[in-house]
């Protein structure tokens, strides 16, 4: 437990006290959270940082909430694609060269303005130790064969495979010489083999 | 209304607003952590993180893995009034990786039970509904088997749910430069995530009974 969740811990830990729910459990028909949040979508996820970087560079932006809603796959709201389309011609710019082909921009712009989900191949094989996060979204981009499961693994580094993508363009290794990254290549504990795959909690 | 659940209620509030107060912060923690003004609050649907891959042990088996509650820790619970729902939807032309519009598969898990940090053992229920058939698994979510979680099986299916570490690793402060335009140096950056928790719903079956071996896959989570 790190001190952000420490905090909340013994802030919530103190706010309970007095209100004396220790004893009783809530009956199993109950739930104790539906009158805050009301109903329908709350989230949706399938592209690494398709919201955070992709669609805004702050989570503070009104255009996170609504594409949150969206159904995944028939996202209906008009303003996303301009956004995306933007966002995407920034991250191009950043190391000053111009990677993406408009014609391969304009698709990316219009699957994540249209729907946000993963795509694998199971007839493929996985890259347990390697790369397979946007492979085959890469290799249809650029008109090459695909060789990995695509997908997504636990232990791959998909930042810096999104942060190449974005930048240096869907033709971009993640491994070779000018390979941008983050810095950070594992998370605290490693991914095993056996299920339920993720490590144990901290 | 009686007593547990007025006094709960404010309770959901206090931890909506401290999980609010630290997790919307300038810099986020994606990749798809607290990932707006709403999510930052409801964190037991917040999605962090989607995953699909075949089985190392058994590649014959399809794995997706679903991660909420970024701020998870071992009393966390998933919500009782939410579906939490895997979406796979066979894609239908290779060029354009468009999945199909109307055929879908779905893996949907909902808990009963339990109450708010004083009870985190749940029921779960996670219904597997294949163009072949539908499957139901019941089990609960804190076991002798996990720190904090719990499985069930039956044949090729298998389910998990419970608390895990968060396999979602990143610099913040280099990502949020980067999402303005300035790109990182080489040198070797910290995880700001480290040693953080996710509550996690793992689930497996044979990838025969996809309808296509090249699908997309999404997750969704719908308060009911």
């Amino acid at each position: 437990m790190n001190l952000k969740h420490l905090l909340v811990f013994i802030g919530l830990s103190l706010a309970a006290a007095p209100l004396g729910c220790a004893e009783e459990e809530a009956p199993p028909e109950e739930t104790d959270d539906d009158l805050i949040f009301g109903q329908g979508t709350v989230d949706q996820a399938g592209i690494v940082e398709s919201t955070t970087m992709m669609l805004a560079a702050l989570p503070t932006s009104s255009q996170l909430d609504q594409y949150n809603r969206e159904d995944p796959f028939k996202i209906v709201g008009t303003s996303y694609r301009a956004t995306f389309a933007d966002r995407l011609a920034q991250f191009d710019r950043a190391d000053g060269r111009v990677d993406w082909k408009p014609d391969a921009a304009a698709a990316w712009a219009d699957r994540m303005a249209s729907a946000n989900y993963l795509v694998i191949d199971v007839s493929k094989p996985c890259a347990y130790a390697g790369h397979n996060y946007l492979d085959i979204e890469r290799a249809t981009l650029t008109g090459r064969a695909y060789t990995s499961c695509g997908g997504r693994v636990p232990n791959e580094d998909a930042m810096d495979t999104t942060i190449n993508f974005l930048v240096r363009g869907p033709g971009a290794s993640v491994i070779d010489s000018n390979a941008l990254g983050d810095g950070v290549d594992q998370a605290t504990q490693k991914a095993s083999d056996t299920f339920p795959y993720l490590a144990d909690m901290n | 209304m009686n007593r547990t659940s007025f006094a709960l209620k404010p309770l959901a509030f206090a931890f909506a607003v401290a999980a609010a107060s630290f997790s919307a912060p300038r810099e986020t923690l994606a990749s798809d952590h607290a990932d707006g003004l709403k999510t930052a609050i409801d964190l037991g649907a917040d999605i962090t993180d989607l995953f699909a891959f075949t089985s190392p042990k058994d590649p014959n088996k399809l794995v997706l893995i679903m991660n909420v509650h970024a701020l998870s820790f071992s009393q966390s619970r998933f919500s009782n009034s939410a579906d939490y729902k895997f979406r796979i939807r066979p894609i239908e032309n290779a060029q354009t990786l468009k999945p199909s519009a109307s055929k879908e598969e779905t893996v949907v898990c909902s808990f009963a039970k339990g109450a708010f940090l004083v009870a985190p053992k749940q029921q779960a229920t996670c219904v597997f509904n294949f163009a072949s058939g539908k499957e139901t698994l019941t089990f609960d979510t804190r076991t002798d088997k996990f720190t904090a979680g719990g499985s069930g099986e039956r044949g090729d299916i298998r389910a998990f749910a419970g608390v895990r570490s968060d396999p979602w690793f990143l610099d913040l402060g280099r990502t949020v430069k980067l999402s303005n335009g300035e790109l990182a140096d080489r040198t070797p950056g910290k995880n700001g995530l480290n040693g953080s928790n996710i509550l996690s719903i793992v689930v497996e079956f044979n990838k025969s009974r996809l309808a296509s071996p090249l699908v997309a896959v999404a997750a969704q989570t719908v308060r009911k």
